[in-house]
């Protein structure tokens, strides 16, 4: 078992990963002049991910349990591949405190931050602490509170509509939006009921409730002395469910004070715990109070992490690598040029007009656009099949140009031109996104599609 | 043994019909692996897998039958009639418990099913690489101490039966 202490190294990657961002970390290791193996199911062997890296070994069956998720089978295949480093990419393992864990005492480097901080940012209650320490702002919300009358009496000064939130748990249960004092005696018992149900804890409390809401983030780097930079905000409020679906870089039509005081924030909260790789720091904005508060930490690379490389004109996932090799930051933030406009549209294999039912299945033709300034991001090919065992995300299609509009027409003209035969896709349904009055203007926020009629064919 | 497209078809439905969530038929020709449910591949029954995982390799949730090919990188082994014991996860390959001690099954070792043929290791974690089916050890592909991916084919049984 090899020394903390020793200095880390990240001359050959194992990437325990699959789909686009393992390719897209192959491509930032040949860049960095590293060597690159990836980890693959049985489901994904044939990939081009694993085509394309010096040498593919097989982790497991198809499920994700067995293979990807498996710390074990990760770490015992960069010893076998003869790897000193372990990226996650994101998803399955990239926030798992327990890899890295294992790759400290295995002598290898995590292409990630320190076990510390995924373990930080892995709990909302350590998460948000953090943030209050570095004088970020959170919702406006309580403590615990008692019962409905306690609940009725914190509502009035919170201002009505207010959200009842379990204490623990997630995922939306046991959440209750209550628009006046009177909804609140039957709203707290229902989610009471829901949180126990649930969560097996019945401890509620209050959070402002924001009807129209932006969602913003910051990307950040840091080298785990407490120097972090920005790279500009990325605006990521086209959502269907909480699921992404249309990012750009940077986030248009925010007010300059309000845009440079959430970056400060991002920059203040990563460099108060000495945050030692990228990452995104995911805020709200209230667009009718304008003002801004903390969500969470996202410890990884994120998918729309290419719009901030289009308008910064600076790879990510290679500077990632620099950062677990222990490099310094190449740049200071004044060398750090945000230029232009890039906006991202996620295509999946999923039926619009099935209710977004997956479905994968063979590629029967597959034309992705290029031309200048269209950036398409996919493991696919034609006669790929898609596997019904992961995530449905097949394609990150870009476009960067001068202005936010000029982007959006561009970003049209190649979701027209792509072609992805075989298989049902969302291509046509974020491109009806792109055209919509309320996206040109930027009067969308994270609830907007969902209250858009549905379109039909 | 010959299995027509409707046979598979009708198979898959008596599976899916019935209270058994994982079916493995191994013949000299081919393999049909079906799992459905929660048992969908667990990886604490190494079974004989089909030699290396093609793309479409059987698994959850929906059931999927197994293509009955061979992938090219053992050709050999449904020639020859054998029958193939796979790796049941990566790690490295041990042919006995412990350094020293008697290997599990040698050249010409007769093997039940459900015996263990070897063991592979994974961070200090050892894990049982058992027959599924009963034969004459014929071939062994490893060597003691060698790294192994998942799928991998390791032993070739001459079947008894």
């Amino acid at each position: 078992m090899s020394s903390t202490a020793a200095p880390p190294r990240v001359s050959r990657v194992l990437i325990a990963n699959r789909g686009e961002i393992a390719l897209r970390v192959v491509r930032a290791c040949r860049t960095v002049g590293v060597g690159a193996v990836v980890a693959t199911s049985t489901a994904d062997l044939d990939s081009l991910a694993a085509r394309s890296a010096d040498r593919a070994l097989c982790i497991g069956p198809p499920s994700a349990a067995a293979s990807y998720l498996k710390v074990a089978a990760v770490v015992t295949a960069a010893q076998m591949g003869g790897c000193d480093a372990i990226h996650p990419g994101y998803g399955f393992l990239a926030e798992s405190p327990e890899l890295a864990d294992a790759c400290v005492e295995e002598g290898l480097t995590f292409v990630g931050p320190s076990a510390r901080l995924l373990r930080l940012f892995g709990s909302k209650v350590s998460a948000r602490e953090a943030a209050r320490a570095a004088g970020v702002p959170l919702s406006a919300g309580t403590e615990e509170l008692a019962d409905a009358q306690a609940a009725r009496a914190a509502a009035d000064e919170l201002g009505y509509p207010v959200l009842i939130k379990p204490v623990r748990g997630g995922g939306g249960k046991g959440m209750r939006v209550v628009s006046a004092a009177e909804e609140m005696e039957a709203a707290f018992a229902l989610a009471r009921q829901e949180a126990i149900a649930a969560f097996g804890d019945s401890a509620l409390y209050l959070e402002r409730w924001v009807a129209r809401a932006r969602h913003v983030e910051v990307q950040v780097a840091g080298d785990g002395t407490g120097t972090v930079l920005h790279f500009g905000d990325r605006d990521c409020s086209v959502q269907r469910r909480q699921q992404k679906l249309v990012e750009e870089a940077p986030a248009p039509a925010l007010p300059a004070a309000l845009q440079d005081a959430i970056r400060e924030s991002a920059v203040a909260l990563c460099s108060s715990v000495r945050y030692n790789s990228v990452g995104t720091v995911e805020f709200l904005v209230d667009v009718d109070r304008g003002d801004y508060f903390f969500l969470e930490v996202n410890p990884r690379i994120q998918v729309e992490h290419g719009v901030t490389e289009l308008v910064t004109g600076i790879d990510l996932v290679a500077l990632q690598l620099r950062l677990a090799a222990g490099e310094p930051l190449p740049w200071t933030q004044d060398e750090v040029r945000i230029e232009g406009a890039a906006i991202e549209c996620r295509v999946n294999a999923e039926d619009p007009d099935l209710g977004f039912r997956p479905s994968p299945g063979r590629i029967t033709g597959w034309h992705p656009p290029t031309g200048a300034g269209v950036r398409v991001d996919s493991h696919c090919e034609q006669g790929y099949l898609v596997p019904p065992f992961y995530d449905s995300l097949i394609a990150k299609v870009m476009a960067v140009a001068a202005d936010r509009e000029a982007a959006i027409t561009r970003l049209e003209g190649a979701l027209a031109e792509f072609r992805c035969e075989g298989i049902a896709t969302t291509t046509t349904l974020v491109g009806r996104i792109l055209a919509e009055p309320d996206f040109h203007a930027v009067r969308h926020h994270t609830k907007w599609l969902d209250t858009l009629p549905q379109p039909k064919e | 043994m010959h299995l027509a497209e409707k046979d598979l078809a009708a198979l898959i439905r008596a599976v899916q019909d019935s209270d058994v969530t994982r079916f493995d038929l191994v013949t000299p020709d081919f393999e049909i692996h079906i799992a459905r449910g929660d048992d969908a591949d667990t990886d604490v029954a190494p079974l004989p897998q089909s030699s290396t995982a093609s793309p479409e390799a059987p698994a959850a949730p929906a059931p999927v039958a197994a293509a009955p090919a061979l992938a090219a990188a053992v050709p050999a082994a449904a020639a020859e009639g054998l029958v193939e014991i796979t790796a049941p996860m990566i790690g490295i390959f041990y042919t006995a418990p412990e350094p020293g001690a008697d290997p599990f099954v040698a050249l010409g070792s007769t093997v039940e099913a459900g015996m263990t043929v070897g063991l592979v290791e994974a961070m200090k974690l050892f894990t049982a690489v058992e027959a599924g089916a009963g034969g004459i050890v014929e071939q062994m592909l490893v060597s003691n101490g060698d790294y192994v991916e998942f799928g991998q084919p390791l032993v070739r049984l001459r079947p008894t039966a």
